[in-house]
């Protein structure tokens, strides 16, 4: 059988605080497993932990003695680190702060120019990642001269050109307006890796995701499909979410 | 205060490039020993910030007129001299390529008047120095009024000495002096005022941000030795680069070197190349009555090389005219 | 328009510029480099009073503005401002040097008047070849170009994230500046009571953004190195650089103009 892509258990985490009064337990008792190519939502009100968990997940929040963590065939500890980033993408929120090179082309070549593949591999690889969020277009144009919609895609196509097992994103629909909302979420549908998307935009988990996680108290509320999940309106309440627009009835 | 390209001399320019690359070089292994990738974006970022910054327009109380900000000083003291001086030098070799600031040439003599002054005088020694037993928002007051003015007096002094040196202009050293320092003891004194205003912000926003030395001793404490050894490196280099292109200084200051060394031998090539053409000029002269008087370089002799150039650039602008119309018909085609 | 905005719109200009396809645009940026350098280098060198030589330096930056399809008067109208400042300094060589150097049709004319016109050319040629410099070649290559020159790989990060985040924090300012402005419109700038809040919440703000910039290029393999795209070639660079060596050489020995009248 095929290995999962994510497989955690009892994964608890805390930030260490510098003026010590007492450990805030932001997240406790983590444990689900993902299959490859599986597309995850993981939806919670602000603050319930689900940058926490993502940011975990990549080695940006340095974790000792978290539980069983092992993603895409590793244990997540130092030494699996860097081949660990190789195999999960991460896109950040703030897409400016991701997308650091002065134009689209540079930026997508990034990783694939840092893990020392050829100026021929890396140019392939960044036309067939642009080619998949339908961006061969603007190769060459500056950064700051994209639209947000423009931006957010132009910072996948980055993470695309390793080919990860696994996306990680941190809100991603935040600040797109309908149109550029509705082609991400298109776009997403048509990648072939696993993801794990994290955002309390419930329309677009909806549309985006197969499956999701609900987080409440920095515990797994709920873990089901986007159906049994998100038209659960006493559930979502509990955990201070609303139901999607979608859903709510005129009044 | 940016110095352009055409008020320095090759040599001087030269010179000061040498000045800065010394300190450069020395600020670079600092930041590397440290081996702290994390200082990069950070330094990358704050360029932008400064850069940003340097654009705003601040009201000074009482007068109606309004200052700006340089920045180095400033920098320093949350990132540290070293990483500091090398952002500055970004931000104004981008400052002078996007914007005209200041030129290519005078890059180097830029760097050494506004970036090594602020962040090795104002943050290395003087904010090094007041916050080695602690901060407070005195101190922090304090030391960024003093190190943003004494800073300041410094570049101003510099861009005096670089340009009467150069010989671009007749001013003389005693009348250039006391016009520039009283100005800039003003522009240091608002400089200092907002560098003390953002750093007391900062103290009680986030004091984790401010850089003191104590913490990383090792590697980046600097002591007031280095910088004066840098700055007296600074000053041999410069001497030893003027004295070498001796010929291309003014009049004045060749003369007085002739007085001290006694001889009159401090010709270059130079000089034959343009006995040579003097003595081309003198037989083909064109128009004879137009000719500089008196004039010693015979470069600069012939009223009939003035309208010849004038003419052949006229003439590349119209066919560029011509040929971009064509390439223009050419096109719609 | 403040000077946040035409900064922004001024760079905006010069990346629409770098980004054409002309011929000069495709050539090695080293080669621009090396030649915009020697020019200026040898502009800087000729004497106070050397006018028709000094002018005669001009064809080259005038020749190359329009192989390269640029303006020539939005390069003049650029030199303002450093002209001002030009200006400023040789009057006072007017006002000193009053030795009578030349005299055209019997007007006689000083020497201060000569050196200021000097000057003014020498300042508006090496500003021409800069920015015909960064209008065709662009920052990035400038920084590729620099590479080869060895600069360091900490300089070469940290212009190119300069340049990167220059824009994205000149938007801040303009808009924290502009907020200000709207709440306090009697004052013509940023009044001492918000100097430390107003500068340090942008400062704040740049480093948590660094810190994400941090952890992007982390997450991607960041070594220390920016890999940049590799210049094209370096086809046609000598048969650029060559040839702006040979005029500099030739225009800064020889009085061209004088020889050429004399053959005549």
């Amino acid at each position: 059988m095929e290995e999962n892509i994510i497989e955690i258990e009892n994964l608890h985490f805390a930030y260490a605080k510098k003026h010590e009064h007492k450990d805030a337990m932001v997240l406790q008792n983590i444990s689900f497993s993902a299959k490859a190519g599986e597309r995850i939502g993981l939806i919670g009100a602000n603050g319930v932990g689900k940058s926490t968990l993502l940011k975990i997940f990549v080695g940006l929040l340095e974790a000792e003695d978290i539980g069983k963590v092992r993603l895409c065939g590793l244990d997540l500890n130092k030494k699996n680190l860097r081949e660990l980033r190789r195999r999960i993408g991460y896109v950040f929120q703030d897409s400016d702060s991701q997308l650091f090179m002065a134009d689209i082309y540079s930026d997508v070549a990034f990783a694939a120019r840092n893990c020392g593949y050829s100026e021929q591999e890396v140019q392939k690889r960044v036309t067939q990642a642009l080619a998949q969020v339908h961006l061969e277009n603007l190769a060459k144009r500056q950064i700051y001269r994209l639209s947000g919609g423009q931006k957010k895609l132009a910072a996948i196509a980055g993470i695309l050109t390793l080919t990860p097992q696994l996306v990680l994103m941190d809100e991603p629909s935040a600040a797109l307006d309908p149109k550029n909302r509705r082609h991400l979420i298109n776009i997403l549908r048509s990648l072939p890796c696993a993801q794990l998307i994290a955002s309390h935009d419930l329309d677009f988990i909806y549309a985006a995701c197969d499956r999701v996680i609900l987080l409440h108290d920095g515990q797994i509320a709920a873990d089901g499909t986007v159906k049994d999940v998100l038209r659960n309106q006493e559930l979502l309440e509990a955990c201070n979410l609303e139901l999607p627009l979608m859903f709510q009835k005129a009044d | 205060m940016h110095m352009a390209d055409a008020l320095l001399s090759s040599a001087v320019a030269g010179g000061m490039y040498a000045c800065s690359l010394v300190a450069a070089g020395y600020a670079l292994r600092k930041v590397q020993q440290e081996r702290n990738d994390k200082i990069l974006p950070v330094m990358g970022v704050m360029g932008a910030f400064v850069f940003a910054v340097q654009m705003l327009n601040f009201t000074i109380p009482g007068t109606g007129s309004s200052g700006h900000l340089c920045g180095g000083m400033l920098l320093a003291a949350v990132v540290g001299p070293y990483a500091a001086f090398l952002t500055m030098i970004g931000v104004l070799l981008i400052q002078c390529l996007l914007f005209a600031d200041g030129g290519l040439l005078a890059l180097g003599a830029n760097i050494w008047n506004m970036a090594f002054y602020g962040c090795f005088v104002g943050g290395g020694v003087i904010w090094a120095l007041a916050m080695r037993s602690g901060m407070t928002r005195t101190k922090i007051i304090i030391a960024s009024v003093l190190g943003s003015v004494l800073s300041l007096q410094l570049g101003a002094f510099s861009v005096s000495v670089e340009t009467l040196l150069s010989g671009i202009t007749q001013l003389p050293f005693a009348a250039f002096l006391p016009f520039m320092q009283p100005i800039h003891l003003a522009i240091g004194l608002v400089e200092g005022a907002i560098t003390a205003a953002v750093l007391v912000f900062l103290f009680a926003a986030r004091p984790s941000l401010l850089w003191c030395a104590e913490e990383s001793e090792s590697a980046s404490s600097v002591s007031l030795k280095n910088v004066l050894t840098i700055m007296g490196a600074a000053a041999v280099v410069l001497a030893g680069g003027l004295s070498l292109l001796a010929s291309e200084l003014p009049d004045g200051l060749e003369w007085s070197l002739e007085r001290m060394t006694g001889s009159t031998e401090l010709e270059s090539a130079d000089s034959s190349v343009y006995a040579l053409s003097e003595a081309v000029q003198s037989v083909t002269a064109l128009l004879p009555d137009y000719n500089f008087a008196g004039s010693e370089s015979a470069a600069g002799t012939s009223f009939a090389g003035v309208v010849g150039a004038v003419i052949v650039m006229l003439l590349i602008l119209a066919g560029g005219k011509v040929l971009k119309s064509f390439r223009g018909n050419h096109e719609q085609a | 328009m403040n000077r946040l905005e035409r900064a922004i719109s001024a760079i905006h200009v010069l990346d629409e510029l770098a980004g054409r396809n002309t011929l000069v645009n495709k050539l090695h940026p080293l080669a621009k480099l090396g030649a915009v350098l020697c020019f200026i280098l040898t502009v800087l060198s000729f004497d106070k009073y050397a006018l028709s030589g000094v002018v005669a330096m001009g064809i080259y930056p005038v020749f190359l503005y329009q192989l390269a399809d640029l303006s020539l008067c939005e390069g003049i109208k650029r030199f303002r401002t450093v002209a001002f400042l030009l200006i400023g300094l040789g009057l006072a060589n007017v006002y000193f040097d009053t030795a009578v150097l030349l005299n055209i049709g019997g007007i006689a004319v000083s020497g201060g008047w000569v050196s200021l016109f000097v000057l003014l050319l020498k300042g508006l040629w090496s500003f021409l070849a800069v920015y015909f410099l960064i209008a065709t070649t662009g920052m990035e290559q400038i920084c590729y170009a620099l590479q080869l020159l060895h600069l360091p790989k900490v300089m070469s990060v940290v212009l190119l994230l300069t340049y990167r985040y220059l824009i994205l924090l000149l938007q801040e300012g303009s808009r924290m500046s502009a907020a200000y402005a709207l709440r306090a419109p009697y004052s013509k700038g940023i009044a001492f009571n918000a100097w430390g809040t107003l500068v340090g919440q942008l400062l704040l703000r740049s480093i948590d953004r660094a810190q994400t910039v941090y952890e992007s290029m982390a997450l991607r393999g960041f070594d220390g190195t920016f890999y940049l795209q590799r210049a094209a070639d370096g086809k046609g660079a000598l048969a650029f650089v060559l040839p702006s060596l040979g005029f500099c050489l030739v225009f800064r020995l020889l009085p061209v103009f004088a020889i050429l009248g004399s053959l005549l």
